[in-house]
Formats: C-alpha cells, structure tokens, sequence
C-alpha cells in the first residue's frame, strides 16, 4: 500500500541520474538546474513512468537541502484522516490507536524536501490542509489546540493528470495550483525520446543483471529496433520491467525478437494466439496480466493482495490493470460482481472494487463481454478459464 | 561626442493582450525600450539565449498553466542584473513572499501599474 511509500530516503540511497542524451532530457538537466539552485516550489509534470520521483529526488540531491531528509508521499489512494495524520503528525488519544503523540513527515522534513506525488489525487478537504499550510508553515497536530511548531521544508510536487482540467471542472483549486507550481518541470513520455531508449535499455541491462546477480545478455540489433519502436504507454517504469524480466529470462544468452513479450512485438509479429484471444478493439493481452489472473483464479492470492499493492506502488501500469480487468470481464462475460469474487474478493467488496477501478479509469464497459458463450450466472465458467 | 546610452530595455510578459497593450503605451512614452511576449516558452527561450539580459523584467503571475516566478528565478541566475517586477490580478500573500525572496517587487494590476515606474532603472538625462 501506499503507506510503505511515506518514508524518509534512506542516507544510503544510491545517487539517482537521468539516462539519455535526446534534446528533451538536456531541456529537463538545465530546469533541474535551475530548480535545485532556487527554493522555489516545485510541480512535476508527465505520464505515468516517465520518472516524476527521479527528478524530485535530484532536485532535492543538488539543492542546498541536500543535506536534510527527502520524504516522499504518495497521496494516492490514501484517505484523507490517515494523510492527514502522516503528514501533520497527531496527539495521544485524537483518535482511536493514537497510543501516543506522533510528529508528522513535515515535521521530520525540518530543512529537507517533501515530496507529494500524486497531488492531483489530493481531495478538496486535504488542499484547503496544503493551502493554509503554506501560508503559515506552521504544522498543527491532529487533537491540538494550536499549532505546534514553524518547519521550513520545500515542496516539491508530482501529477500525472492534467490539473488545468481538474481546475476547470473544479476537483483542483486554481490558487493552490498557482501556489505549488512556482517552478514547472514538465517530464516528455519515452515515445517522444525514442533516442534515449537503447541508452536505457542497456542501463537496465547493467543495473538488473547486477541487482540479480546474473550475466548480463545482450540485445541483437533487430531486438533493439522492436524495442525502440514500441509506444511504451508505461513508459520507463514499463521499459524497465520489461528488461528486468528479459534479464531473468535469458540468463546471459542473446536476445532475439522471439525472446520478448507478445505486447512488445509489433502487431503483425505478434504470435496468432495472441491476436486470436484480442479483438480488433481490444489491446492485446499482458502477460502479467494473465499472470496475475491464474494467481487469483488458483486462490493463491486475492486482489487486494496481489494487484492492489502492486498497482500502488506503480510496478503495474493502468494498461496493465484494465488487462487483468479486461481477461476476468471475458471469463464472467461481463459479470462485475462475478468478477468480485472470481479475484477472491468478499460480495461486500463489490462496490469498493469498482469505485477503485473508476478512480483509476480502469472500469471497462462490461456491455463487449456480454456476447455471452456461457449462462451469466454459471459459476462452472469462472471455475474453467485462463 | 560619445553616443548617449541606449534607454533601458524592459520586457514584459504577459498573456493578457490589454495589459501587455498598456503597459507597452506606457513604458514607450516614459521613454523605455520594450521586447512584449505573451507566452512564457518564448520568453523563456528569449532569456536563455539573450547576453546581456534586459535592464528590466515585468512578469505576469499567471502565464497559461506556468507561473511567471519561474521566469523571475530564472532570469535571477542568468541575469543577476536585472531589475524584476511581478505584476498579479490577485494578492496571494504565499506569491508575494516567494516574489520578495529572489528580491522581486510584487504588484496588483491594474491598480499599480502607473507605479511600475518607480521600480523600474532610472531613464538617463534626456
């Protein structure tokens, strides 16, 4: 969940760098710049993948605070009491399992960097929170009478979405945005630095064999050139996790086209079982996805144990998750609630479960699956899929 | 007989054409130089590659979905020299301070911009 992601940055953290020499990535060198030699506060913009916390932390790494904590947030899925409560910190007794006085990660932050990532998630209530924070800088604990203390951290903040929208159609305040986005850094997607992807490829090569511990293959040219063309919606997260898997998978030996995932391969090279399974309106499948689903599918794991966390703590893609969704709703035939319990979720859950997947616009229209092969309500249909 | 000294070149930023209008009127007829920009990636670029800077920045708050304090810290770094003045439609006391801490003049229009010359370097003799 998400709660592991508010943490300080261990003092070991290893120096992060930007890999690839494309025009973008020097544009974005020379506003880190410019942004790690002011105090200004920061917003950082782009799709998700692209390396938002990467550019935070280097920020924070070349600024004169660099010698104070950098801690990350992740408003993201967290409900508005419990960030509340991690950021502001709470006194014995406000609520119930507050056994003792608590400071919050501003507090800890004293002269460092916080980084809220997600803030476009941030409900009304929080931002009015933000707001008057950074008129005052004062931090108020949850259940005091007054505010405790005066910290001096810089803020530094994170959005995937686009927050001119949100502002017109009022979930974002427009003064708030203003007040956070002092200095914008505006991250372009992998698809518009094709450049730089044989320079992360082999980054990725080096950095997972090492971590692995196994001989580093390598990739032959026509491998590169289908990895260079793919659009990369999960951009360098999705590169890496592609590269970390091949590294597992090739133990050292050459990679060849055959070698890589089927939603890799451009279309025509996709293998006919592949397609067969999408149709033309659909994406093909992902093998994680697929993966996933037999996991939940054996009773090994649940949703909220395997993909929540997971999504969370973004190693699964949005694309990844409509594809899990995409495979149960062709098992159920549509059925959403069948689908509930067929990723081992409680009936109870059912209304959660959706309201997860509109908040991250992975609910898909169920009326494509209703095509039905089998009755609707046929529990001998989830018993024999994937 | 030396040249007299060019006047002053002022650029101002903003993505309100009106204001951009009447603020280019005015510095003209106090008898400034102006470069106009209404959006702030031109300005940007302009800063960037422009040695020596202008003598003097007036820069809107809200310039489309950037902040025109981005340009005031950069023109900070890059032109030290440069006088800066922020102008905003309203008076955010987080802005005003953040405008004051790279040592930039913090302005509500159009109320103060018949102010502006005050701020702004001093035009020579003549």
């Amino acid at each position: 969940m998400s709660f592991d992601r508010m943490r300080p940055a261990p003092s070991s953290r290893p120096e992060v760098r930007l890999v690839g020499k494309s025009k973008a990535i020097e544009a974005i060198e020379t506003d880190i710049e410019c942004a790690a030699r002011s105090d200004a506060k920061v917003l950082i913009t782009g799709e998700t993948g692209v390396g938002k916390e990467v550019v935070a932390r280097l920020i924070h790494q070349r600024s004169q605070r660099s010698s104070g904590n950098l801690i990350t947030v992740n408003c993201a899925g967290v409900p508005d009491s419990l960030l509340e409560s991690e950021l502001f910190g709470h006194t014995r007794g406000s609520f119930t399992g507050a056994y003792r006085d608590k400071a919050g990660l501003l507090e800890q932050a004293q002269n460092g960097t916080v980084f809220l990532d997600e803030v476009g998630e941030m409900s009304m209530r929080m931002q009015v929170v933000l707001l008057r924070f950074l008129e005052t800088g004062e931090i108020q604990r949850i259940g005091a009478a007054r505010s405790h203390t005066h910290v001096n951290v810089r803020l530094v903040t994170a959005t995937n979405r686009d927050l001119q929208t949100q502002i017109a159609s009022g979930a974002f305040r427009e003064d708030l945005y203003f007040r956070l986005n002092v200095i914008r850094l505006s991250i372009p997607p992998l698809r518009e630095r094709t450049d730089d992807i044989p320079l992360l490829i082999e980054h990725f090569l080096e950095t997972c064999s090492r971590q692995h511990g196994v001989a580093a293959p390598r990739v032959d040219s026509a491998t590169m050139a289908v990895l260079t063309a793919h659009p990369w919606p999960g951009n360098v997260r999705e590169l890496r996790n592609v590269v970390e898997r091949l590294v597992l998978k090739a133990n050292g030996q050459v990679i060849t086209p055959s070698g890589l995932p089927s939603d890799v391969l451009p279309r025509a090279a996709r293998p006919v079982a592949a397609i067969a399974t999408a149709s033309a309106a659909q994406p093909a499948r992902r093998p994680i996805a697929e993966e996933m689903v037999a996991q939940m599918l054996e009773r090994r794991e649940t949703f909220w144990s395997l993909v929540y966390p997971e999504f969370m703590a973004r190693d699964l893609t949005r694309e990844d998750l409509r594809g899990i969704v995409q495979i149960g709703l062709e098992n159920t035939s549509g059925n959403y609630r069948l689908l509930t319990r067929l990723f081992g979720m409680p009936d109870e859950d059912y209304k959660r479960f959706l309201s997860f997947l509109r908040k991250h616009e992975c609910h898909l229209p169920f009326k494509h699956y209703r095509v039905a092969r089998v009755p609707l309500n046929s529990t001998r249909s989830t018993a024999a899929v994937v | 007989m030396k040249d007299p000294l060019p006047a002053p070149l002022v650029m101002v930023v903003d993505d309100d054409d009106s204001v951009l209008d009447v603020l280019e009127r005015l510095l003209l007829k106090w008898g400034y130089r102006t470069s106009a920009f209404r959006r702030f990636e031109e300005a940007k670029a302009q800063l960037e590659k422009t040695r020596p800077g202008p003598d003097a920045l007036i820069v809107d708050v809200r310039l489309g979905n950037y902040n025109g304090l981005q340009l005031v810290h950069l023109t900070k770094q890059a032109h030290p020299e440069t006088v800066i003045v922020v102008v905003s439609g309203f008076d955010d006391p987080v802005l005003r301070q953040e405008a004051a801490l790279v040592g930039a003049k913090y302005l509500l229009k159009p109320r103060d911009l018949t102010r502006i010359k005050d701020y702004l370097p001093p035009l020579t003799a003549n």
